[in-house]
């Protein structure tokens, strides 16, 4: 042969066809956008140290409850119950479950599962046990009873969520937080079976509960070191799923193949928040006037070139607004309108002087007001240059402020900022995740210290009063005439600007694959290929 | 001897330096790793498992910065870096023995390479000056070494990765190959290594080639060559015995630096190649404000190019007897 490289190629690739044909017979193959972490299948440490991909493969959780719709997937539990006074949580669990090493899984795998994150509080990620939660027992083999000290209905949504271990081995793990679980035992539909840092591959569990799933022998994951390089698998039908915000997404993949797909359903929103710590963000009218200035749809139009939809002005996810914003909040919103913007700024006495400048309440005019960004992420940093122009005819200046991930959250939560662009940091099955970690007083801290997730440091007493009670009930009606003040009242006092929809990036190569979820048939909510919800995608897709 | 004990001496005090900065910048960096981690939790994280977490890292009960400092000082003569907070909670040292390989199996070799193949053209070129071909390789040679790296290696995926099918895009193994030093490993090793190997002896000969030309040349027109040919020697013991080691000398310092940046590893192309090197992985771990695994790689780079000076010093001895002698330098 003349050419040496492709002999080498070609001998090579003489050995591998030998070699594959051991292989699983389909295998669904995810392009990861970043390297994976160490080889650690401990489900309980952080989603940055461990195989976050191959958690909701490996291990179940009791029930699921859809952010998208709310609606309940019941995995190892099938129903339960709350007591008259909301304080008792009676969960019966699924019979005939085995783990994969054979034994039989039962309540008290339930009942230690969660009496092991209390006594590693490092474990307990999402705070089950600092939200009201007193005991959880295991009175009968299929009866899991969860008592709370404070009432607190939406906590529903994180217990549903916790991975269940299996009692006959975690009981002798010694050291929780750097335990390893090299060779995972669980409930779910598949098995690990290989990990380097570049792949990771999950086996068929043969005797899953559910009979006819998954239907696929494998799920693969493998790294790349950026959404480039993820989508350039698609491209080349090397991977069938990815979780990859492409920019311009109908241009520069759907328009590339017949195969080439995606589903981008909104589940959360990007907002603009203010320090209403500061003035003159302190002012709600100041707040308003810029809501006014601000034309959304231009805003995501730049942001996401028409692949992610205008989002509400409520700020709640799209698919929860029909069911829970109040009719009077429809007037509440302001409406995008510059002039008037101008007048209303004028009138709650910021004058603009000769030269156009907005003058603050002392007459000195007002400074460049900072956006905090994170940095290098180019969709916010479009935002903020948009709002920048948009609020440039109001005489008000501003610049960009780019900083790295944890400076950038910093900021927002020693509320060390003026306004900056960030999502909504709680999100689930109703509103209320989203308003209550955005505004509750649990949440929120003075000037210089961190809160959690109450970005604005906006507190309301009437606003805490309705997430409270919301909590302490669960009587559907009595839960929409609450979030009703929640949402009227966040309206009224304006300390966000919802800016765009936040999407899930699902992308698709369906030349392999059928049943991935979409607007016809989205059975989950379409979040990563990491998080819980995207088991339902690797149990739902069906080689071709 | 002196000379070598000097050298030695110099060589403790400049690692000491070294490790000591290594301690102090990254303490100078706003910010921790737990801070930064909770953040990653969007106030998911409660206060008191943020506290575990430290533990976990080794992040409680520091001590004063000066107990600190000694307690660094003697861990790093254990080679005990700590855990890694982005591959937590592997050890440091587990993480780059896994990297190591990779980067001085790739990077090593293309280096010796590039070194052997540049510094050969080289030679042909100043020797056999007026040919054509000796004539063309060093404006050639000029034009790839300006070459970015990185373009280069974006050049060869685009074309024999992305529009053929001839190489895979990235990583340094196919995804499920198995167990290691089959012959199924072996070429799929060899077959990952290719594109970024050629990047970068390609990109690197067209420099050993100007540096080795340059030195035959000068030595060329050193008046004992004239003399050596007068007394009509071969030109092959001229070439062995005048030329090559005088001409040499430059080369083998530069060598013996680019031998020590190894570890460190080509950064620009294992990022591009996703190649898991030490390279990769410091790329990552800034990304994760991972400082244990970012020191230990920082002090690693640094040991090692002062030991590769501290070889080529001792190489300088064993080749040019004025520097054995002391009468030099």
């Amino acid at each position: 042969m003349k050419n040496p490289i492709l002999s080498t190629f070609l001998i090579s690739g003489l050995l591998f066809g030998v070699a594959f044909a051991a292989e699983p017979k389909s295998t669904f193959i995810i392009a990861a956008t970043h390297p994976f972490s160490g080889k650690n299948y401990n489900p309980y440490t952080g989603s940055a140290n461990h195989l976050a991909p191959t958690v909701s493969a490996i291990y179940e959780s009791l029930f699921y409850i859809s952010p998208r719709d709310g609606k309940v997937n019941w995995i190892l539990g099938t129903k339960y119950v709350w007591s008259k006074d909301n304080k008792t949580l009676t969960i019966t669990t699924r019979p005939g479950v085995k783990w994969t090493d054979g034994q039989a899984f039962d309540a008290k795998d339930v009942a230690f599962s969660f009496n092991f994150i209390k006594a590693n509080p490092a474990l307990d990620l999402t705070g089950i046990w600092k939200s009201g939660v007193s005991s959880v027992k295991a009175p009968k083999a299929n009866t899991v009873v969860i008592s709370f000290d404070k009432v607190n209905v939406p906590f529903l949504y994180y217990i549903g969520n916790l991975p269940i271990v299996p009692e006959h081995i975690w009981k002798g793990v010694k050291d929780p937080v750097t335990f390893t679980n090299e060779n995972p035992v669980g409930t779910g539909p598949f098995i690990a079976e290989s990990y380097s840092p570049q792949a990771l591959r999950v086996l068929k569990n043969p005797k899953y509960w559910m009979k006819d799933r998954p239907y696929v022998d494998a799920v693969a994951w493998m790294a790349t070191n950026g959404n480039d390089a993820a989508l350039m698998m698609l491209l080349k039908d090397k991977a069938d799923y990815s979780f990859n915000a492409v920019s311009d997404p109908d241009k520069h993949y759907k328009a590339k193949g017949p195969n080439n797909d995606y589903w981008w359903p909104a589940f959360n929103a990007n907002f603009l928040y203010f320090n209403t710590l500061k003035a003159p963000f302190n002012d709600v009218a100041f707040r308003r006037a810029i809501a006014g200035a601000l034309d959304t749809k231009v805003i995501t139009q730049k942001a996401y070139a028409g692949a992610v939809p205008v989002t509400d002005n409520s700020g709640m996810a799209l698919g929860q607004v029909k069911q829970w914003k109040p009719a009077a909040a429809n007037v509440l919103g302001v409406k995008f309108d510059t002039s008037a913007a101008d007048k209303a700024l004028s009138a709650a006495g910021y004058k603009k002087n000769s030269a156009g400048q907005r003058l603050g309440k002392d007459g000195k005019p007002l400074p460049a007001f900072k956006i905090l960004v994170g940095s290098g992420w180019t969709d916010f940093i479009t935002m903020a240059q948009v709002i920048g122009e948009q609020l440039k005819p109001l005489g008000i200046s501003t610049s960009i402020d780019q900083q790295v991930y944890s400076s950038y959250a910093g900021s927002f939560q020693t509320a060390n900022f003026d306004m900056g662009v960030s999502w909504g940091w709680g999100y689930g099955p109703t509103p209320y995740y989203l308003y209550n970690q955005a505004f509750s007083p649990d949440y929120s801290a003075p000037a210089g210290k961190t809160a959690s997730s109450n970005l604005s440091h906006f507190t309301d007493p009437q606003l805490t009063k309705a997430l409270n009670a919301f909590a302490a009930t669960s009587d559907p009606v009595q839960q929409k005439k609450l979030m009703g003040t929640i949402v009227t009242t966040v309206m009224k006092n304006q300390p966000w600007v919802p800016l765009t929809a936040r999407v899930g990036f699902n992308v698709y190569n369906r030349a392999r694959f059928s049943g991935f979820a979409d607007e016809s048939n989205p059975y989950y909510e379409g979040n990563s290929d990491e998080t819980t919800g995207a088991r339902f995608m690797l149990i739902n897709v069906k080689p071709k | 001897m002196i000379y070598i004990l000097k050298r030695l001496g110099l060589l403790l005090f400049t690692l000491w330096i070294a490790a000591t900065f290594n301690f102090i910048l990254p303490r100078l960096v706003p910010g921790d790793p737990v801070g930064a981690m909770m953040a990653r939790y969007q106030g998911q994280m409660t206060p008191e498992a943020a506290e575990a977490l430290k533990k976990a890292y080794g992040l409680d009960n520091l001590g004063s910065p000066l107990q600190e400092y000694f307690h660094y000082l003697v861990n790093i003569l254990h080679g005990d870096f700590g855990r890694s907070v982005s591959h937590f909670p592997s050890p440091v040292s587990e993480v780059i023995g896994n990297a190591a390989p990779w980067t001085i199996g790739l990077i090593g070799v293309t280096t010796i390479l590039s070194f052997l193949i540049g510094s050969l053209l080289g030679l042909f070129s100043a020797w056999r000056k007026g040919t054509f071909i000796a004539d063309i390789l060093p404006p050639l040679a000029l034009f790839i070494n300006a070459m970015p790296y990185f373009w280069f290696a974006q050049l060869l995926v685009y074309f024999f990765a992305l529009k053929r099918d001839w190489f895979p895009l990235s990583g340094n193994l196919d995804a499920f190959v198995g167990d290691a030093w089959t012959p199924k490993w072996i070429a799929s090793m060899l077959q990952h290594a290719l594109l970024p190997g050629l990047t970068i002896v390609v990109t690197a000969a067209g420099g050993w080639l100007i540096t080795m030309r340059n030195n035959v040349m000068s030595v060329l027109s050193e008046d004992y060559l004239a003399f050596a040919r007068a007394k009509g020697l071969s030109e092959g013991r001229i070439l062995n015995r005048y030329v090559l080691k005088n001409a040499m000398l430059p080369s083998l310092t530069a060598f013996g630096m680019a031998l020590g940046f190894v570890v460190g590893g080509a950064i620009l192309v294992e990022t591009v190649f996703s190649y898991p090197g030490l390279g990769f992985y410091l790329y990552t771990a800034v990304n994760a404000l991972d400082y244990p695994l970012m020191q230990a790689i920082f002090l690693m780079i640094a040991t090692s190019v002062l030991v590769a000076n501290f070889i080529v010093d001792l190489l300088y001895a064993v080749i040019d007897p004025r520097v054995r002698d002391g009468k030099a330098r």
